[in-house]
C-alpha cells in the first residue's frame, strides 16, 4: 500500500436515528392504515369527529408510510451504504443532522395539518405550501451533503447503488417543485397553478414518479448494497445494471398518464402512458433479475437467514408489481380495474412487499452490525417473516377479488339493457366481506412489525452501539490512474458531475414531451362556452369538499363507457374542468362518481345525507358530517380566494373580490330558502349551504336545464 | 458476442464484487418485443389513425351504426404533416339517413313507440304478485324521499288526492319514467325496465287513501279518481 493512507470514521449515529424514526413512524402509519381499513366497514369508527374521519385520515396513512416509514428507511440505508461505497464519511455531520431533524419536523407538521383538513388534495402531495417549501429545502440539503460526499470520495468509480441515489435526488426534486406550483390564499391555503386536465397530467406525472423515484429507485440502490452484503455473493451482472438503470430512469418518467386512461386527457397522451408502461416491464425486471440471480449459489443461506428471506420476498413482490403495473396500463384492463380496490391491492404488493420487507431485511442485517452483536432472536425474526407474508396475502387477495367484483358489477347490464346494479351501494355492500378480510391481513402484518420492533430493541440492548466506525483508504490522488479501454460506461462512473447531468437529461425528456404540448396547444383542451367560473359560495363549498377529503372516495370523472353514462350521465369533457384548481378527478370509487351529481337530488336530500348518510342510503358506509351543519362558514378569506383564483387564471372581473361576499350571501339565502321549502330549517351561514351549492353545480354547465 | 459466464470484474466496492454475465436472452427478447409493441401501438392510433379514439369507441357502443364524422376523429401525424393526403383508411364522414337509423340496431325509434303507449294507454296491474314486486322496488328506491308508507318527506305525499305532475295512472308512470330532475326526482327509465316501472307505479297507485301517520301536507292540484 502507498504510504499515504487516510483514516476516517463512518458516522453510525445518523443511521441509527433514521432507523428508529423509520420503525416508529412505520408502526404509526400502519396503525392509521388499520384504522382506515376498519372504517371501510365500520363507519362508527370515524368517531363522529372531523379529525378522525376517513377523508382526512387516509392521506395521513399514505403520507406516513411513504414519507415517514419508507423515507426514513431510504435515508438510513443511504447514510450507511454511501460513505462505505465511496470510502468517505458524509461530507457534513451538521447537514446530516439538519436533514434528520428537518425531515422529522416536516412529518410532524403533516401529522398535525392533515387531520385539520389542511390539504391541497393532490395525492401524495397533500401538504400545504409552507411545508412544500420546507420539503424542498431539506431535500436540497440532503442532495448537497450527498453530492459533496461523492466529490470527496476515495473510490474512483461510482457503484450502481450510487447511480440510483443520484437519480433519486435529482428527480424527486424536479417532481416536487413542478407539482407544487401554487398560489397562496393565506398561510394555510393555496390553489394549484394548474387547472383540470393539465393539473391532472402534472399531478400524475408526479404521483407516478413518486412511486418510481421515491419507492423504487432508492430501494434498488439499497438492494444493490445490502443484498450482496447479506448474501456475500457478487452481483450477477454489471452490464445488466447499466442497461436497466438507464432504461428505467428514462422510461419511467413517461408513464404517468396511465393513471388517467379513459379520462378527459387527450388520447395521444394516454397512449404514451400505455406504451411506455409496457416498455417498463423489462427494465424493471432487470432489477429483479439482478437481485434474484445474485443469490445463485446462496439459496441454502436463504433457507436459514431471515434477512435473505425478507429480501427474496421483497424482490419477488417488486417483480410482481412491476409486471402488474404495465398490464393495468393497457386500456382494456384499466377499464375494469381503475377506480376499484384492485389499485389498492396493487400498491400494497409494492408497499408491504417491496418496501416493507426490504426495509425489515435491511434492519435485521444492520442493527446487529451497528451494535457489534448478533440478532437477539432468529426465531422471532422468522416468525415476523411468516406472519408478515401471511398478512400480505390476506391483504392483497381479498382486495384483488373485491376490485374485480366491483369492476364487473359496475359494467354489468341485464338482458333488457339495464344496469344490473343501478344502485351503486349494492356493489359496495357486496365487497364488505373482502374489506373485513383485508383488515385481518393488515393486523397480521402490523403484528409482525411489532414483533420485529421488539426483536430489534432487544438486539440493541444486548450490544454496544458503535457510534463511529474506523476505516482507512488511500486518497484518490494516491491511487493508480484508471485503466485505459474496458467499458465505455466506466468513463461516466468516475465523473459524478457528468453523471448527474446525463441522468437529469434522461428524466426530463418524458415530462417535457408530454406536458409542453398540453400547455401550449389549445386544441388539447377544447373550450366549452357554457362553462363558467364557480360562484364565491361554490368556491367555498368546493374548499369544504377538498378539506373533508371527499376525493378519497368519490371521483369526478365519468368515463366514456355506456355503463357509466347510463349510471351517471354524459361523460366528462376536458373543457368542463378549466376552472378546477386543483382538479378533483380522484383515483378510487368507494362511493359513486359525483361529476353529474348536480341537480340529481333535491337540496334536502343532500342535507339529510350529509347529516346521516344511512337515512337516504340505507346501509351506506359513508361517515356522517354533522359539523357541516353546526359550523358557520368562514368567509374571511372569500375575497382573498377570489384574488388568488384570478391570479391562476380564473376570469373573474377585476375587483370582483369586493363583490364576492355579497354574492355569496345572496346565493346562500336562496339555498337556505329552498331547504326551508322542503321542510328543513337551517341558517344560511352554515358550511352545509356552501357544500350543497357546490354539489348542485357539479357537472351542470353543459346541461343548463339541470340547474 | 462472446459468452460471459461468471467472470468477476476487478471492481470491489466495500467488499461487493460484480460478475459480468450476459443479459438473459429472454429478457432482451422481452425488451425488444415491448419496444416493437410501442411503435405499432402509436402508429396504429396516432400516425395512421386506424384505431378509434375513445370518443368514437363510445359512440359505437351506443349505436353500432354510428359512422364518425371527420371532426370526431383525432388529428393524426399524417393529417398534420400532409393535410391534403386522403389515405384509403380514412372513413367517409356522413350523416345517417332516416332509413339507416330505422334499419340499424339503434333502439331510438322503438323507444319512442313505447313512450306513446306507456304514457296514454297503460293501466295499473293490481295483481298480488306484481304488487309485491312493486313494493320491493318501492322499498329499495322510493322510500328515502317519499316515506315507507308513502307519507312523503323530501318528496310529496303519495297517499292523498293531490298531485303535482298529474294524477292519472299514465301521469304517475310518466313522472316515474322521466323524473323531475330539477326537484330531484330521478328519471327511473334509465335504471328500471318498463315492467318494473308499471309495477312500482301500480303499488303507488294502491297507496291512495291509506292515510299513514306523519303524512306530509298536500301539494299540487286536487285530482279526483274516477
Amino acid at each position: 500500500m502507498p504510504s499515504s493512507v487516510d483514516t476516517f470514521q463512518y458516522d453510525n449515529r445518523i443511521v441509527k436515528q433514521f432507523a428508529i424514526a423509520s420503525m416508529v413512524f412505520g408502526v404509526v402509519g400502519m396503525t392509521v392504515g388499520l384504522l382506515v381499513a376498519l372504517q371501510m366497514f365500520l363507519p362508527q369508527l370515524n368517531f363522529g369527529s372531523p379529525f378522525t374521519t376517513f377523508g382526512r385520515i387516509r392521506p395521513l396513512h399514505t403520507n406516513a408510510v411513504i414519507f415517514a416509514f419508507v423515507g426514513n428507511a431510504i435515508f438510513m440505508g443511504v447514510y450507511y451504504s454511501m460513505p462505505r461505497l465511496l470510502k468517505a464519511p458524509m461530507w457534513s455531520k451538521k447537514l446530516s443532522q439538519i436533514h434528520f431533524w428537518g425531515w422529522q419536523t416536516i412529518i410532524l407538521s403533516a401529522a398535525i395539518s392533515l387531520p385539520l383538513g389542511l390539504t391541497t388534495s393532490k395525492e401524495y402531495a397533500e401538504l400545504e405550501w409552507p411545508i412544500d417549501i420546507a420539503i424542498a429545502v431539506i431535500w436540497v440539503i440532503f442532495g448537497i451533503n450527498m453530492f459533496m460526499t461523492i466529490l470527496k470520495r476515495r473510490e474512483r468509480h461510482l457503484y450502481v447503488a450510487i447511480w440510483f441515489y443520484i437519480a433519486t435526488v435529482v428527480t424527486v426534486a424536479v417532481l416536487h417543485v413542478v407539482n407544487s406550483f401554487e398560489i397562496p390564499v393565506n398561510l394555510l391555503k393555496s390553489y394549484s397553478l394548474y387547472a383540470g386536465v393539465q393539473d391532472g397530467l402534472v399531478q400524475w406525472w408526479y404521483g407516478h414518479n413518486a412511486v418510481a423515484f421515491f419507492l423504487t429507485t432508492p430501494y434498488l440502490g439499497l438492494m444493490y448494497y445490502f443484498l450482496p452484503k447479506a448474501a456475500n455473493r457478487p452481483i450477477y451482472s454489471y452490464r445488466l445494471s447499466i442497461i436497466h438503470f438507464w432504461a428505467l430512469i428514462f422510461i419511467y418518467i413517461w408513464a404517468g398518464p396511465h393513471h388517467l386512461l379513459y379520462s378527459a386527457l387527450p388520447d395521444w397522451a394516454q397512449s404514451l402512458g400505455t406504451v411506455f408502461s409496457i416498455m417498463l416491464i423489462a427494465p424493471s425486471w432487470g432489477g429483479m433479475l439482478n437481485g434474484l440471480l445474485t443469490l445463485r449459489g446462496a439459496w441454502d443461506k436463504v433457507r436459514e437467514d431471515p434477512v435473505l428471506k425478507f429480501m427474496v420476498v421483497a424482490i419477488t413482490a417488486y417483480g410482481m408489481a412491476t409486471l402488474e403495473g404495465p398490464l393495468l396500463s393497457l386500456k382494456s384492463v384499466n377499464a375494469i380495474t381503475h377506480f376499484t380496490d384492485w389499485t389498492i391491492a396493487h400498491v400494497h404488493v409494492g408497499a408491504l412487499g417491496w418496501n416493507g420487507f426490504l426495509t425489515f431485511g435491511i434492519l435485521y442485517w444492520l442493527i446487529p452490525r451497528m451494535y457489534g452483536t448478533k440478532l437477539h432472536s432468529v426465531k422471532l425474526a422468522n416468525a415476523h417473516f411468516w406472519i408478515g407474508t401471511l398478512g400480505m396475502l390476506f391483504y392483497v387477495i381479498p382486495m384483488y377479488w373485491a376490485g374485480l367484483a366491483e369492476g364487473l358489477m359496475w359494467k354489468q347490464f341485464t338482458a333488457e339493457g339495464f344496469l344490473q346494479y343501478p344502485n351503486f351501494l349494492e356493489t359496495v355492500l357486496q365487497v364488505v366481506p373482502m374489506y373485513i378480510a383485508r383488515a385481518i391481513g393488515g393486523s397480521l402484518f402490523l403484528t409482525g412489525v411489532l414483533l420485529g420492533g421488539y426483536n430489534l430493541i432487544a438486539t440493541a440492548r444486548g450490544g454496544k452501539f458503535i457510534a463511529e466506525e474506523e476505516a482507512s483508504a488511500p486518497p484518490l490522488e494516491a491511487q493508480p490512474k484508471p485503466e485505459k479501454g474496458g467499458y465505455y460506461h466506466r468513463w461516466i462512473e468516475r465523473r459524478p458531475v457528468q453523471f448527474l447531468l446525463l441522468s437529469t437529461v434522461a428524466i426530463l425528456i418524458g415530462g417535457i414531451v408530454e406536458m409542453v404540448p398540453m400547455f401550449v396547444i389549445k386544441s388539447n383542451v377544447p373550450s366549452i362556452a357554457n362553462v363558467k367560473p364557480y360562484t364565491p359560495l361554490e368556491v367555498e363549498g368546493r374548499d369544504i369538499y377538498i378539506r373533508e377529503g371527499c376525493v378519497s372516495c368519490h371521483s369526478q370523472l365519468v368515463r366514456p363507457f355506456r355503463s357509466e353514462t347510463e349510471r351517471y350521465g354524459e361523460y366528462s369533457k376536458a373543457g368542463e374542468y378549466v376552472y378546477d384548481h386543483p382538479f378533483l378527478w380522484g383515483s378510487k370509487r368507494t362511493g359513486p362518481d359525483l361529476h353529474r351529481i348536480g341537480g340529481k337530488y333535491p337540496d334536502a336530500w343532500h342535507y339529510n345525507h350529509m347529516l346521516e348518510p344511512t337515512s337516504m342510503s340505507p346501509g351506506s358506509l359513508m361517515p356522517p358530517f354533522p359539523w357541516l351543519i353546526e359550523d358557520e362558514l368562514n368567509t374571511h378569506n372569500t375575497a382573498a380566494k377570489i384574488r388568488a383564483l384570478r391570479k391562476v387564471g380564473v376570469p373573474y372581473a377585476k375587483d370582483y373580490d369586493e363583490q364576492a361576499l355579497e354574492d355569496l350571501q345572496t346565493q346562500a339565502a336562496a339555498v337556505s330558502q329552498s331547504l326551508a321549502d322542503q321542510g328543513i330549517q337551517v341558517d344560511s351561514d352554515r358550511e352545509i349551504i356552501a357544500l350543497i351549492a357546490y354539489l348542485q353545480r357539479l357537472g351542470t354547465d353543459i346541461n343548463p336545464s339541470a340547474n | 458476442m462472446a459468452k460471459h459466464k461468471d467472470e468477476l470484474l476487478n471492481h470491489d466496492y466495500d467488499g461487493i464484487q460484480e460478475f459480468d454475465n450476459d443479459l438473459p436472452g429472454w429478457w432482451k427478447g422481452l425488451f425488444y418485443i415491448t419496444i416493437v409493441f410501442a411503435f405499432v401501438y402509436l402508429t396504429w392510433w396516432h400516425v395512421l389513425g386506424i384505431g378509434d379514439t375513445q370518443e368514437v369507441k363510445y359512440e359505437k357502443s351506443m349505436n353500432p351504426a354510428y359512422v364518425p364524422l371527420p371532426e370526431d376523429q383525432e388529428q393524426t401525424l399524417v393529417d398534420l404533416v400532409f393535410p391534403q393526403f386522403k389515405a384509403p383508411y380514412t372513413k367517409p364522414g356522413r350523416e345517417l339517413s332516416q332509413a339507416e337509423i330505422l334499419g340499424g340496431v339503434s333502439l331510438m325509434p322503438q323507444e319512442e313507440v313505447i313512450e306513446v303507449e306507456m304514457d296514454t294507454d297503460v293501466e295499473p296491474v293490481m295483481v298480488a304478485a306484481a304488487l309485491a314486486d312493486g313494493k320491493k322496488i318501492y322499498d329499495q328506491y322510493c322510500f328515502t324521499c317519499h316515506g315507507m308508507a308513502g307519507e312523503g318527506g323530501i318528496g310529496p305525499n303519495l297517499t292523498d288526492d293531490f298531485w303535482i305532475h298529474g294524477g292519472t295512472f299514465p301521469d304517475v308512470v310518466h313522472t316515474i319514467r322521466v323524473g323531475v330532475p330539477i326537484k330531484g326526482m330521478i328519471a327511473w327509465e334509465r335504471s328500471l325496465p318498463k315492467e318494473d316501472i308499471v309495477k312500482v307505479a301500480s303499488y303507488v297507485w294502491g297507496m291512495h287513501g291509506t292515510s299513514p301517520p306523519n303524512a306530509k301536507a298536500p301539494q299540487g292540484e286536487e285530482f279526483a279518481r274516477q
